[in-house]
């Protein structure tokens, strides 16, 4: 157990991080009788985010290469990113739902055709970053131009899709540059820097979002 | 790692992030100046069509007024005309039994025709409520709907507060629908018209024990709820609202509301 625990102490931000991520599940197990469909994919994509890193932990402490499981997540992430902007009720377009299709199928084909499983798969995950970056723009063109929201400050997705956005623009050339970085080239301290930067992006990302899903229960009434 | 990618990794995240913190800025901003200006148009929108429904009811009352005119001044007086010549040829006629008779069977329909022209043209302009106020015109309504089979009761508050004219005749084109209703289609034979006005509102309600209807069968037929509808329409006017308490089988409770200070600025009257 104490072999577990102690990483925590050398990667405090590490525990933060993982720690932050139970932060929108309660909001969201607090608000559950009022949450839609596409806020509780995202609740279920954070309990997936807590059991990813606590199978990573126990990978890393018994000193088994845990890299597998992110890159395998980096699809998961993919498939929940595209179903949660896919069922979005408030964009009618068409066309934004045929964008999300032919992104995801586009993302997957690549991802799968770069894919590694003892290192970190860098064209996954800024694959990951770029369908992110591409559908939250989207996402952002559709409010404005269907104008349906009455008050964006209290519509939850605002949050949610302003924290991915941020999340990914701000991890883009990390993961990009990757083989530098991240890698199992990398020196350790570089490795620690930028793996710390990803994930304060993280626990921004985890922050805003639960500010979404707490102002989901208002979505209904904030409709013009 | 050499320095180039650590650099590169700084500035692309620099621009990046500058790039999303300004969309989501701009987002925020733009979609609350949108959000502001699509309220105001849409309450532009409402107050149109609350305008146009305020002329297309005056234009009906002119109408109406125009018509009421027309029948009382035109064929009434031709029918007093008509009615004077008859009895003027009955003089010159000698008294046949026969002739007689025709004469005064003649006399008796146009009289008839008479009194319904000035029924109808009563109807059509109600004098009583230009001229006494609201409650003589309900009461006139209530004495005017009572007869054998029916019975209408009108109760109202003992101080008279006095409303716009508009909304005097709105209150009572509604009352009018709600009792003609009650007696045509609810076959009624006890009806309650309440009058009530409590600080800045008006409560009006027509109460029956009617057979009732069902609301919903009602106002999804286009064909029928036209009274109901044009209660509706005319409520919207001043933000009024009506409550149907109605279901087949029992009798009817419809409930009408008006703030006074909305009523104000409506004008239905020419």
């Amino acid at each position: 157990m104490s072999r577990f625990f102690s990483p925590y102490q050398d990667y405090p931000i590490a525990f933060i991080a993982e720690l932050i991520t139970l932060l929108p599940i309660l909001i969201g197990l607090f608000r559950i009788v009022s949450i839609k469909y596409e806020i509780r994919l995202l609740l279920v994509l954070f309990i997936l985010f807590f059991l990813r890193d606590i199978l990573s932990n126990l990978l890393a402490s018994v000193k088994e290469n845990n890299l597998f499981i992110y890159n395998i997540f980096s699809f998961i992430e993919l498939f929940f990113l595209a179903l949660i902007f896919y069922n979005n009720p408030r964009i009618h377009s068409s066309r934004y739902r045929k964008t999300i299709v032919w992104g995801v199928v586009i993302s997957l084909f690549l991802g799968l055709l770069f894919y590694s499983k003892s290192d970190f798969s860098i064209i996954d995950f800024t694959i990951v970053r770029l369908y992110g970056i591409l559908i939250t723009i989207v996402f952002f063109e559709r409010v404005l131009s269907e104008v349906r929201i009455k008050n964006i400050l209290t519509y939850s997705m605002f949050w949610i899709n302003s924290g991915w956005l941020l999340y990914f623009c701000g991890t883009f050339f990390i993961f990009l540059l990757s083989d530098k970085v991240l890698s199992r080239k990398a020196q350790p301290e570089i490795f620690q820097q930028y793996w710390d930067t990803n994930l304060i992006f993280y626990i921004f990302f985890c922050l805003l979002a639960s500010i979404g899903i707490w102002f989901s229960k208002y979505d209904q009434d904030n409709t013009l | 790692m050499s320095v180039d990618s650590g650099f590169v990794i700084a500035v692309g995240t620099a621009v990046l992030l500058v790039m999303a913190v300004f969309i989501i800025i701009f987002v925020a901003y733009y979609q609350q100046k949108q959000a502001k200006q699509q309220l105001a148009f849409k309450e532009l929108q409402a107050q149109h069509r609350r305008d146009l429904m305020a002329a297309t009811f005056r234009g009906q009352e002119e109408e109406r007024k125009r018509l009421a005119e027309d029948m009382h001044d035109g064929i009434g007086t031709m029918l007093s005309v008509t009615k004077m010549s008859l009895n003027q040829l009955e003089r010159q006629v000698s008294a046949d039994g026969q002739i007689s008779f025709q004469f005064q069977k003649t006399r008796s329909m146009i009289d008839e025709t008479m009194t319904n022209v000035r029924r109808i043209s009563r109807n059509l302009v109600p004098t009583t409520l230009e001229r006494f106020g609201l409650l003589a015109a309900l009461e006139e309504l209530a004495d005017r709907a009572t007869d054998t089979s029916t019975e209408v009761q009108l109760t109202f508050p003992e101080s008279d507060t006095p409303f716009p004219p508009s909304l005097d005749l709105m209150l009572y084109r509604i009352a009018q629908e709600l009792v003609n209703n009650a007696i045509r289609h609810a076959r009624a034979s006890q009806i309650t018209i309440q009058l009530i006005c409590i600080d800045q509102e008006v409560r009006l309600s027509v109460i029956d024990n009617g057979v009732g209807f069902d609301f919903d069968a009602v106002m999804e037929n286009k064909q029928g709820g036209l009274g109901l509808r044009n209660i509706e329409s005319r409520l919207s006017v001043v933000n009024g609202h009506v409550t149907f308490d109605v279901a087949p089988g029992r009798g009817s409770q419809i409930h009408i509301q008006v703030q006074l200070h909305d009523a104000q600025p409506v004008n239905l009257l020419s």
